[in-house]
């Protein structure tokens, strides 16, 4: 996949990329004219003997030209860029699907639609993190909250990227030509974990997404066991789901090892102890350095009620 | 060229030696310290860049932890902008404005002097954040990441004090060039006559006077939400966080004019001293500038395409910025039209003065692309947008500042700096830019978000950066050769004793002893053209 001008992959983009393309052209001219004046100016006008400069002030004809050429210039620019704003700023119009999503310090969560394909076993909804699932050919329209600072989604090769402000909502749209994974981030300047705030959109052919999120939704519900719900909580609202994935969750973070099926790890935890039981989960999380001195892992002040929870809810991610 | 006598009370000097420099209201020796002063804060800001690139040679580098990176670039940004570009110009233009007018100083020299003390206070104020924990949060400090629950510490609260004390300092410089410019003008100046150095620091000092407010009260108003618990920024107050973007910006702006309009200036009156020819549309330029600064105040909008403004604001601000590079073309053309059948000599400050066009016409072309919001909201925050301020400030600025340092230096010290070195330094520092900057636009458009310090998801976009890397360090290498021409022919005092008028330019400047007695001129010049060396009035 290329960057998005050459390889605009949805409609948005695609907008963008004709407006791209066109002042392309004219800039190539630009430039020829610019770069080329100054190099035949150069050779033929240097100092040499017996060459004299012309001593002259200015030209009405040429300066009236180059002052209303690119007036006219700038203005065709802006009235072709008018029409394809249409497009680009069409956020909701015959959107066919649309996700909410929360950008934070430093993770993404997506709200899948209060619809029956996405509802959980406790009356809520799909919610991912870091990774989004739509089908092809769907126009998405994509809702921006944020409970911190500002953040900006984009994902370059479907469409414009909008800014995620706290306070003031904030909508864009995406649509993808084709199945495929697609890469973004986040582009607001937002703080220590700026660079790792990555976007990752699948594209699934139409006939394949009602079973990507009937997958999406058991692995939801799993996760989401009523009798491990304070754990997972716990384990969300803490500092646990900045460094470690798990899968189905909106933990995402990259900087541990990924949870997702510890229950079933057959090495030992942080390569030290062994097996993966509730004993050994409880030691190690109560005083990482004490087991393994030098783990960049620290000592959490989570109280002995908050570690229990944790772990059974570990314990049920196989 | 006659003169006339005028009486003009010269202060003379009290002290001997530093305390002499420290105590000084000379414009020259003010203008000199502004320039030392400023080219320190330069190799700090580049040092910071150095810093950032090395971290960005591989995907996912470690030779700076993320807060490291992001105080670098926070610190980098702030001191390129605050303590070296603007100020740059502002002792450029001290050291040169009097003497292209036929004044003795500026109208007001001790005002003077206190702008550079207060410029150094700021600065002083900036840097001691290195003590305590720099700021991190962009040069642009948006909030709510500025604030004081996502940036504890004093570092934001001392850039703020910073940039504060250094916005007065801009003021009141820029005051005084304005006075100075309108009223000490020598006989027969006319505005029409005044060179278009005196042009562009004119319309720079009104830009200041008008945008640097903005700033300070952005930053007074953010001082107080973090350390007196006020709520002008404060989200679940119902605080709007666009409302510090739109004063920075109002602000931010002008300033990316108030930093390259004196650079234009310069190129205006190197290329037709090269030239041996007059400058082409000599009002056209003048007027010009004249547009750049009105339409500077109806574009800031455009940093701010993507952050969920209204559609209709979009399409305004879109055409304002579109339009501003009609007189910016303006220039550019006239500027071609200058070198257009002369007869070129190019010494190193008209290579400089040349490579400020082929660079910084990129760097304008570029803007427009970002000022089209189809093409913005897919580029905006990515590395073309750092491409495209470096072609336009790095050409803007830099080229030209070392197009004003090989014209001027002679004029300033009475040594010739090495014309040799002088073009080394041209052409390591031309293609090293070209190499450190170009490989951004394409970056930018492979999505590559600025302000990340490492890309391991991305590794696609290593070999970029890597040659932008290498083009770094090769610019430090035309740095070195900058310096050491200047150490060994002017410091050292091997370079060749300049007369008053080595270029044969001809403006007032040029009238004067290299370097110019305390009192510039002992006779007040009057002049009856623009170029007032060139008449040929009887003495």
């Amino acid at each position: 996949m290329g960057p998005w001008p050459n390889d605009p992959l949805g409609p948005s983009a695609r907008a963008s990329a004709d407006i791209y393309w066109i002042m392309f052209v004219a800039a190539v001219i630009v430039l020829a004219i610019v770069d080329g004046g100054l190099l035949y100016a150069g050779i033929r006008f240097r100092e040499r003997p017996g060459h004299v400069a012309r001593q002259f002030h200015g030209h009405n004809l040429l300066e009236l030209v180059w002052t209303v050429v690119p007036t006219i210039m700038v203005i065709s620019f802006s009235v072709l860029s008018f029409q394809k704003l249409q497009i680009i700023n069409a956020t909701s119009t015959n959107a066919e699907m649309t996700i909410d999503v929360e950008g934070r310090q430093w993770a993404w969560s997506f709200s899948y639609p209060k619809e029956d394909r996405f509802k959980l076993n406790d009356g809520s909804y799909l919610v991912t993190g870091g990774q989004l699932d739509i089908p092809v050919g769907t126009k998405v329209r994509i809702k921006l909250t944020s409970p911190d600072v500002i953040h900006s989604f984009w994902v370059p090769n479907l469409g414009g990227k909008k800014d995620v402000v706290p306070g003031r909502p904030t909508e864009t749209w995406i649509e993808a030509d084709k199945p495929g994974t697609y890469k973004g981030q986040c582009y607001e300047f937002c703080g220590t974990g700026h660079a790792n705030m990555l976007i990752t959109v699948v594209v699934h052919p139409k006939e394949e997404y009602a079973a990507w999120a009937q997958t999406a939704v058991a692995a939801a519900n799993q996760a989401a066991n009523p009798a491990t719900k304070a754990g997972r909580e716990t384990f969300l609202a803490q500092a646990c789901a900045g460094c470690h994935t798990v899968q189905g969750t909106p933990a995402q973070g990259k900087v541990g090892p990924d949870l997702s099926r510890i229950a079933s790890q057959t090495t030992p935890i942080a390569g030290v102890l062994s097996p993966v039981n509730e004993e050994n989960l409880k030691k190690w999380i109560s005083n990482p350095p004490a087991v393994k001195p030098g783990t960049i892992m620290p000592k959490l002040n989570l109280t002995d009620q908050q570690i229990n929870d944790i772990v059974q809810w570990l314990l049920t991610l196989k | 060229m006659t003169t006339a006598e005028r009486a003009f009370p010269v202060a003379q000097p009290q002290y001997t030696g530093i305390l002499e420099w420290i105590t000084t209201t000379d414009h020259k020796k003010i203008g000199t310290l502004y320039l030392w002063t400023t080219f320190l804060f330069f190799l700090a800001g580049g040092l910071l860049a150095v810093g950032m690139r090395t971290q960005l040679a591989s995907a996912a580098g470690t030779f700076l932890t993320a807060e490291q990176y992001n105080a670098a670039f926070t610190m980098h940004g702030t001191t390129m902008v605050f303590l070296f570009v603007v100020p740059v110009w502002t002792g450029f233009a001290n050291y040169v404005v009097p003497l292209m007018i036929g004044a003795r100083d500026m109208a007001f020299p001790r005002l003077n002097a206190l702008s550079y003390w207060l410029l150094v206070s700021g600065a002083v104020v900036l840097y001691s954040s290195f003590l305590v924990g720099p700021p991190a949060a962009g040069w642009t400090s948006y909030v709510p990441l500025a604030t004081a629950r996502y940036s504890p510490g004093f570092g934001v609260d001392l850039w703020i004090l910073g940039l504060t004390v250094l916005g007065f300092s801009s003021i009141f410089a820029a005051l005084n060039m304005i006075v100075t410019i309108f009223a000490l003008r020598c006989p027969g100046l006319t505005f029409h006559r005044l060179p278009l150095f005196v042009w562009s620091v004119l319309v720079t000092s009104f830009l200041l006077v008008l945008a640097m407010p903005f700033l300070t009260v952005a930053g007074v108003l953010l001082l107080f939400d973090r350390i007196a618990g006020t709520n002008f920024f404060s989200v679940s107050e119902g605080a709007d966080p666009l409302l510090w973007q739109y004063l920075f910006w109002f602000f931010g702006h002008p300033e990316v004019y108030i930093m390259i309009l004196p650079g234009f200036g310069v190129v205006s009156e190197v290329l037709p001293v090269f030239s041996r020819k007059p400058i082409f549309g000599y009002k056209m330029i003048a007027y010009s500038s004249v547009a750049i600064g009105f339409l500077s105040f109806g574009v800031f909008m455009h940093h701010m395409f993507v952050a969920g403004i209204d559609p209709v604001l979009q399409v305004f601000f879109m055409s304002s910025t579109m339009l501003i590079a009609v007189p910016t073309g303006v220039k550019i053309f006239s500027w071609l039209g200058t070198i257009w059948g002369g007869s070129l000599r190019f010494t190193t400050s008209m290579l400089f003065a040349l490579g400020f066009i082929v660079v910084f016409v990129i760097g304008g072309i570029s803007g427009v692309f970002l000022g089209a919001v189809p093409v913005d909201v897919q580029l905006s925050d990515t590395y073309y947008v750092i491409a495209h301020i470096h072609y336009v400030l790095v050409g803007g600025a830099l080229f030209t500042f070392f197009a004003a340092c090989y014209y001027w230096i002679p004029k300033m010290t009475g040594r010739m700096l090495s014309e040799q070195l002088g073009r080394l330094h041209f052409l390591i520092f031309f293609v090293g830019f070209n190499m450190a900057f170009y490989p951004m636009h394409q970056l930018g458009l492979e999505g590559m978000p600025r302000r990340v310090y490492q890309y391991p998801q991305s590794p696609e976009w290593t070999s970029l950066n890597f040659i932008s890397t290498i083009g770094a360090y090769i610019l430090i290498v035309a740095i070195l050769i900058f310096m050491w021409n200047f150490v060994y022919n002017v410091l050292l005092g091997n370079g060749r004793v300049a007369d008053d008028d080595p270029w044969e330019g001809d403006t007032l400047e040029w009238a004067t002893a290299s370097p110019p007695p305390a009192y510039n001129f002992a006779r007040i010049p009057v002049v009856h053209s623009a170029r007032p060396l060139k008449d040929d009035l009887p003495h």
